[in-house]
């Protein structure tokens, strides 16, 4: 059964004394934006999303650490979500020529990593096996599902799960090799 | 490849949307493998995203230039040369056609038909001409049927 949300979001405002959700969802706001915004130019819009989500999910948390992880992992999401959505769409360019300037995108330091980074992803596939390489860029660039990409690689689902899995780890490590993704861990 | 959390591939497909809802995420939160699943994939369709979208654009820039021609045209001056161009055109065509039209009589030509120096012959032909005149009058003054005076 679906679950509307609202009531859940709007009762951190409105209501005197506020559900254990709603009090923990209010704990967390500050600190998911601030995550939000370290990573993508619409911190705003997924943060919305993400608390939709999750007083529509009313997790069993037992205490506040684990309610926080399970946000995390929500948010995470959402912002593969809109990261893929980026990737596909590319960016909006005015017809006078020019184009949009994301939040930060105007120093040319994020220009570089951004232009480094997606030469080491490019040297990354460049290295896997061929399957391996496609089920990634097709996930990534196209609106295919893994059944699809499954399907025209004539594969099970699980294979081509595990090969997008494969080639995430791959190009994880070659980032990180070249200083330009965290270590594990250090994320949040 | 060995997948020590036998939800991991599960975990993959919930990140990318494909695998129900979001109660997933409490296994997720709660399976160390799991969350650093969640925060790779996250990291790299993140650095994969900013890389392709600031390549894209660039692209995208040199893609979206109109033409010049377009361009030209779009700028408000353009419209102006054009009309000047225009105004210029037809002030030559005028001048030229002026230039090349015949010489206005410098007098009345009924006087250059009569030349001061005159002979009977030259008389006669005056009077002749004058004849053509009149007659050709007394024509368009019968055409007119008007009642005589």
């Amino acid at each position: 059964m679906k679950v509307d949300p609202r009531p859940a979001l709007r009762a951190i405002d409105l209501d005197p004394a506020p559900s254990p959700l709603a009090r923990r969802i209010a704990g967390l706001r500050a600190e998911l934006l601030g995550f939000l915004r370290r990573r993508t130019h619409e911190p705003e819009e997924i943060a919305q999303d993400t608390w939709m989500r999750v007083a529509a999910a009313d997790p069993d948390c037992p205490d506040d650490r684990s309610f926080r992880a399970f946000v995390y992992v929500v948010a995470r999401r959402l912002l593969i979500d809109a990261s893929r959505r980026r990737a596909r769409s590319g960016t909006l360019v005015p017809l006078g020529g020019g184009e949009v300037e994301l939040p930060g995108a105007d120093r040319s330091d994020h220009r570089l990593a951004a232009d480094q980074s997606l030469a080491v992803i490019e040297r990354a596939l460049a290295a896997m096996k061929p399957d391996v390489a496609e089920v990634f860029r097709l996930r990534m660039t196209t609106d295919l599902t893994f059944d699809q990409i499954a399907c025209r690689q004539g594969v099970p689902l699980n294979t081509a799960l595990g090969r997008h899995h494969q080639a995430t780890k791959r190009i994880a490590s070659a980032l990180r090799d070249e200083g330009l993704l965290a270590s594990p861990g250090s994320t949040e | 490849m060995s997948h020590p959390c036998p939800e991991a591939l599960a975990t993959v497909a919930y990140l990318y949307g494909e695998h129900g809802s979001d109660q997933h995420a409490l296994h997720v939160a709660s399976c160390p493998e799991c969350s650093a699943i969640a925060a790779e994939h996250e990291a790299v369709a993140g650095a994969f995203a900013a890389g392709f979208a600031v390549t894209e654009a660039r692209s995208a820039v040199v893609v979206a230039l109109p033409p010049r021609r377009a361009r030209y045209a779009a700028v408000g001056a353009f419209g102006s040369l054009v009309a000047l161009a225009a105004a210029a055109l037809v002030v030559a065509r005028l001048v030229v056609g002026a230039a090349r039209a015949p010489e206005p009589p410098a007098t009345d030509p009924l006087a250059v038909a009569v030349p001061a120096d005159t002979t009977d012959a030259a008389d006669a032909v005056a009077d002749a001409g004058l004849d053509v005149a009149l007659d050709d009058l007394d024509l368009a003054l019968a055409s007119l049927e008007l009642e005589p005076l």
